[in-house]
């Protein structure tokens, strides 16, 4: 019964939602590929297992972020359309510890750039309709050692140590719901899949000046352990890994 | 005024993750620019053992460093090319035109590492420093090894 109440009072509330410009704040829940990207905790984990404290999974396959940004939404007759711009951030922060005193500290970020266009339709406060974007996303993985004094060291004493960047660029496509409160006001949600056009993958890499550019972040531990300067592609964490869905709600607000 | 807000807001987020997009790495451009000119550079050594416990290491050395667009090295005159590496060089600070030792250094965006290409004349090998301080007048690298169970830091200390 409150339920249906509440409802009500939403709907009361409602109306067709206006042209405008709005600005967006919004959540984000973002998959990337969970399994390849567990492989170097995992193997890490495994290598280390006699003198680690505890497993660890250095990269995260989901992310929950903010993001914010702008939306044009252009309307009329219970049809419209929106072109939206957005900058996500998701990070993470994961350390491993030995009994030795030292460790693993890896830290990510993904840092989002989204063009997207929305085309709706509107039954009373409800819209509905299609997402389709551009996605723009830059990758920094950190790894640094630790001392047991609480130092950090991005140094050379560990190829593995060092700041690992790549971008993917890929196509979304998907679905948004929304409810239109007031004149001013849009609660978008939105379920967005990947269209992948381009299938190759690149390392993610860091600078080394004097090896041309061949130090990979690595994904097999194992693989790595056994020849840490020189591993290929296969072993290493790409651009690819960090493509998934993304489920986004937002609140956009009008201001013009 | 009022329709200008937009505008601004759209600019700033489009700079807001500029990283991704623009490659120029200027905070390792703004870095290199507070290293460039002369130093005095102090190095101390600590032993780090599993216990977390920090202990000196031998006595300090001090002499001159200096970071820079051009500069002598030796017989020869050291140029870069880029905004974000420079030619550093230490000497004597008693005797300038000693033999110097000298280094193509660089960095990355956030500037939290130095990162000397081809270090000790090897092309096959870099040699890099956690930037620890990093102010116009102080200046403090890292650098580790390792001695059986204890870490071996090495700190340079610069300063003007």
């Amino acid at each position: 019964m409150r339920l249906l109440l509440l409802a009500g009072l939403v709907a009361c509330a409602a109306s067709a939602q206006p042209s405008g410009l709005y600005l967006t704040g919004a959540l984000s829940r973002t998959q990337f590929d969970g399994d390849r990207l567990a492989l170097l905790g995992e193997t890490y984990s495994d290598a280390f297992a006699d003198a680690l404290g505890a497993p660890v999974d250095f990269l995260p396959g989901e992310r929950t972020h903010p993001a914010a940004g702008a939306t044009v939404r252009l309307g009329g007759g219970g049809l419209g359309v929106g072109f939206a711009y957005q900058v996500g951030r998701a990070t993470s922060d994961e350390a491993s510890s030995f009994s030795n005193g030292r460790g693993n500290r890896v830290r990510a970020r993904t840092l989002d750039h989204v063009a997207t266009l929305d085309v709706t339709g509107q039954l009373g406060p409800v819209v509905l309709g299609g997402s389709f974007g551009g996605m723009f996303r830059g990758v920094r993985v950190e790894v640094a050692t630790t001392y047991p004094d609480g130092s950090e060291s991005l140094g050379s004493e560990f190829v593995f140590n060092g700041v690992y960047t790549a971008s993917s660029t890929y196509f979304e496509a998907g679905v948004l719901a929304g409810l239109a409160l007031g004149d001013r006001v849009f609660v978008p949600v939105r379920l967005v899949v990947p269209v992948e056009m381009v299938e190759d993958r690149l390392p993610v890499q860091d600078f080394d000046a004097s090896a041309g550019g061949t130090h990979y972040l690595p994904r097999d531990f194992d693989r790595y352990l056994a020849d840490p300067a020189l591993i290929d592609d296969g072993a290493a964490v790409s651009d690819r890994d960090y493509v998934g869905p993304r489920l986004q709600v937002g609140v956009e607000v009008r201001i013009l | 005024m009022r329709a200008l807000l937009p505008l601004a807001l759209l600019a700033s987020l489009a700079l807001a993750g500029c990283d991704t997009i623009n490659g120029t790495d200027s905070g390792a451009a703004a870095l290199m620019e507070r290293l460039d000119g002369t130093w005095t550079r102090t190095v101390t050594t600590e032993r780090i053992a599993p216990n977390g416990s920090v202990t000196p290491e031998g006595t300090a050395r001090t002499d001159a460093y200096e970071i820079g667009r051009r500069i002598r090295c030796n017989r020869i005159e050291l140029t870069n090319a880029g905004d974000a590496d420079r030619i550093a060089v230490q000497f004597d600070p008693t005797d300038p035109a000693s033999s110097r030792n000298c280094d193509v250094i660089t960095t990355d965006g956030d500037a939290r590492r130095l990162i000397f290409v081809g270090d000790n004349g090897s092309i096959l090998q870099d040699r890099v420093a956690t930037i620890e301080e990093d102010t116009a007048s102080r200046q403090v690298w890292a650098f580790y090894a390792f001695d059986g169970a204890d870490a071996i830091r090495t700190l340079w200390t610069l300063t003007r």
